[in-house]
C-alpha cells in the first residue's frame, strides 16, 4: 500500500528510507495503543519506568550488534559472552574479594577480549562470523559453566548493587546507561569517518579495502565493540540479579538479533540506524512487557514475537522487491538519458 | 617503468596476468616475485592503504563490485578515500566532504541530480566517474586504470579519453589495461604486452599496430 503510493508520486529513494523507518514507529506507537486499551496497567509511567528498564539490557547489546551486523558480520556468542563474563566478575567480587571497581574493569576489558576473539579467529579461519561465533558460543557458554561448576556465585558487595537496582532521580540507572550507550553508538556511526568505514565493510568490503581501508582492523573493531557494550549489560544483569548465574544472558543474542531485524539492520550489511534498532527494541520490550501484564505465559510470548519478526521481515522484503522493480523497469530510460 | 606524464599501455590476452599485475602494484595481492620502485627507489606495498599513500591510484575493472558502494550516495562515495583526512578528533567534516564532492562533480561533468543520489542510480559512465573522483580525490601521482571504459557508452567513454589526457598533461604517470585495441593504440605513449604473466616486448609508438601487439601477446616473438 505504501509502496504503491511512493510508486505513483515518484517519491525518492530517500523518502522510502524515511518511510521504511516510520512503518516500525507505526508498529510500535500500533502496540502501545492496543495494550494500552486491553492491558491493565499498561498505560502508567510507574509501568514505562519497568519497561525501559527491562530493554535496557537488550538495547545495550544490541548497538553492540548494530556495529558487526552494519560490518556484515554477525555475533551469536552475545548471549555466552554475557554469561562467562557475569560469572568471572562475580567469583572475583565475591570469592577473591576485589573491589567493585576493578571487578568492573575486568568486566569491560574481558569482554571486549571476548569480542576481538571472535573477529579475530574470523579473519584468520576466513570464516563467516556467524560460523565462528557459532562455535565461540559454545566455547564461552563451556567456560561459564566450567568457572561456575554448577552453583550460583552470590555473596557480592553491598555497593555493586547501584548499577542495576539504583535510581538517578525516578530514572534507574540500567536507562540512563543505555541512553548514554545508544548516544555513543549512533554518534560513531553517523558523524565519525570509522562509522562510514563500518557501513563500507558491510556495504561492499572489496571496494572498502581497494579504498584503503584496513579491513583486519575494522573487523576486530566492530566485534570488540560487540564485546564491550554486551560486557556493559553483563554487569547490569549481575548487579541486577545480585549474583553469578549460568543462566544469565541466555538467549541475549537471539533478542537482540530480533530487535536489529526489526529495526531495519540488513543481514547483508552496509544498512542499519541505531534510531530503527531502538524502535525494534521498544517493540519486544512492549510486548514482553504486556504480554506478562495480561498473564500469557512465556510460550505465548514466544509465539508472538515470532510471528511479528516473520511479519516485519516479509514486509521488508517485500517493500525491497518493488523497489528493485522500479529501478529495473527505469534503467534504459536513464541511458538514453545520459546518451542524449 | 611508467614515467611522469605518460599514459603506458598494458596489453595482452585475458589471463595474461594484466590485471593481477595490477593488484599486485596496488597491493591488492601479495607479490610472489618483483620489485616495485617509485622514482628509483624499491617500496614495500603490502596492502591499498600503502599504495594509496605512497600516490597510487586503482581504478578497477569490476566497478560495481570493486569500485563503489552502490547503496551509498554520491558524495559519501566521492569522499570516502579522504574522509579519515575529513575529520577532526574522528568526526566528519561533512562541509568540506561536501566542498569536495562538489568540486569533483563539476569537474568531471558527474551527472546526478543531487550528490545525496544513491550511486546505483546512476548511469555505467557516471558511476565509473565517481571511482575516479574517489581516486583523485587522495591525489595520486600514478593512476592504474583497468578497463576503464568497459560498459560505458560513447559520450562517456571520450569524457575519460579526455580526461585521462588532461591529467598525463598534469604530470600524472598513467598505466592503463585495456582489452580494446582502438583505446590501447589510441591513448598509450607506450604499450607493454604481457604474455602468460611475463613481459612479452614493449612496443614503441612509431611502431604501433595491431599485429606486433597481437604477436607478442600470442607468444609469437
Amino acid at each position: 500500500m505504501n509502496a504503491n503510493t511512493t510508486f505513483k508520486t515518484g517519491l525518492s529513494e530517500g523518502a522510502i528510507a524515511v518511510l521504511k523507518k516510520y512503518v516500525t514507529l507505526v508498529v510500535l506507537f500500533g502496540l502501545v495503543l492496543l495494550f494500552s486499551l486491553i492491558a491493565p496497567n499498561f498505560f502508567t509511567p510507574n509501568n514505562f519506568i519497568i519497561l525501559l528498564r527491562q530493554v535496557s539490557f537488550t538495547a545495550i547489546s544490541s548497538v553492540g550488534l548494530a556495529f558487526v551486523m552494519i560490518a556484515g558480520g554477525m555475533d551469536l556468542s552475545i548471549g555466552a559472552q554475557i554469561t562467562l563474563t557475569n560469572v568471572l566478575t562475580a567469583i572475583l567480587m565475591a570469592r577473591m574479594g576485589v573491589p567493585p571497581i576493578f571487578a568492573i574493569l575486568f568486566a569491560l576489558v574481558l569482554g571486549t577480549l571476548l569480542g576481538v576473539n571472535n573477529g579475530y579467529i574470523s579473519i584468520i579461519l576466513k570464516v563467516h562470523p556467524l560460523i565462528v561465533t557459532l562455535g565461540t558460543m559454545t566455547i564461552y557458554k563451556g567456560l561459564g559453566y566450567i568457572a561456575a561448576n554448577g552453583n550460583s556465585i552470590s555473596g557480592l558487595p553491598e555497593s555493586f548493587k547501584f548499577l542495576g537496582q539504583g535510581y538517578i532521580g525516578p530514572v534507574p540507572v540500567p536507562v540512563i546507561i543505555m541512553v548514554l550507550v545508544v548516544i555513543a553508538g549512533a554518534f560513531v556511526l553517523n558523524k565519525t569517518y570509522i562509522g562510514r568505514f563500518v557501513f563500507a565493510l558491510g556495504g561492499n568490503e572489496e571496494a572498502a579495502r581497494l579504498a584503503g581501508v584496513n579491513v583486519r582492523r575494522m573487523k576486530i573493531f566492530v566485534f570488540g565493540v560487540c564485546g564491550f557494550f554486551s560486557a556493559i549489560t553483563s554487569l547490569l544483569l549481575l548487579s541486577r540479579v545480585f549474583s553469578g548465574q549460568v543462566t544469565t544472558g541466555q538467549g541475549m543474542e537471539f533478542d537482540c538479533m530480533t530487535a536489529a531485524v526489526l529495526g531495519g539492520i540488513s543481514f547483508k550489511g552496509g544498512e542499519g540506524t541505531i534510531s530503527g534498532l531502538l524502535a525494534g527494541v521498544l517493540i519486544i520490550g512492549v510486548l514482553n512487557n504486556a504480554l506478562q501484564l495480561l498473564s500469557l505465559g512465556d510460550y505465548y510470548q514466544m509465539v508472538i514475537k515470532g510471528v511479528v519478526l516473520l511479519a516485519a521481515v516479509g514486509f521488508d522484503t517485500y517493500q525491497k522487491n518493488r523497489k528493485s522493480k522500479r529501478t529495473a523497469s527505469r534503467r534504459p530510460a536513464e541511458k538514453v538519458a545520459t546518451a542524449a | 617503468m611508467v614515467r611522469k606524464g605518460e599514459i603506458l599501455g598494458l596489453s595482452g590476452l585475458v589471463g595474461a596476468g594484466r590485471t593481477e599485475l595490477a593488484r599486485v602494484i596496488y597491493g591488492a595481492e601479495p607479490a610472489e616475485s618483483g620489485v616495485i620502485q617509485i622514482e628509483g627507489r624499491p617500496v614495500q606495498i603490502r596492502s591499498p592503504e600503502d599504495a594509496i599513500q605512497l600516490g597510487i591510484g586503482l581504478i578497477p575493472e569490476d566497478r560495481k563490485n570493486q569500485g563503489v558502494f552502490l547503496d551509498m550516495d554520491v558524495s559519501w562515495n566521492i569522499s570516502f578515500t579522504k574522509v579519515k583526512a575529513l575529520s577532526r578528533f574522528t568526526m566528519v567534516d561533512t562541509r568540506r566532504e561536501f566542498e569536495i564532492a562538489e568540486k569533483y562533480r563539476d569537474l568531471l561533468r558527474i551527472k546526478t541530480p543531487t550528490l545525496q543520489q544513491q550511486v546505483k542510480n546512476l548511469s555505467g559512465g557516471n558511476q565509473q566517474k565517481v571511482v575516479l573522483a574517489k581516486t583523485l580525490a587522495v591525489e595520486s601521482k600514478i593512476l592504474i586504470f583497468d578497463e576503464p571504459t568497459r560498459g560505458i557508452d560513447v559520450g562517456a567513454k571520450q569524457e575519460i579519453y579526455n580526461l585521462m589526457c588532461a591529467l598525463a598533461d598534469d604530470g600524472i604517470a598513467i598505466i592503463m589495461i585495456s582489452s580494446d585495441m582502438e583505446e590501447l593504440l589510441g591513448m598509450s605513449d607506450r604499450i607493454i604486452v604481457l604474455c602468460e604473466g611475463r613481459m612479452a616486448g614493449e612496443v614503441l609508438r612509431p611502431q604501433f599496430s595491431q599485429d606486433t601487439i597481437l604477436d607478442l601477446a600470442s607468444g609469437k616473438q
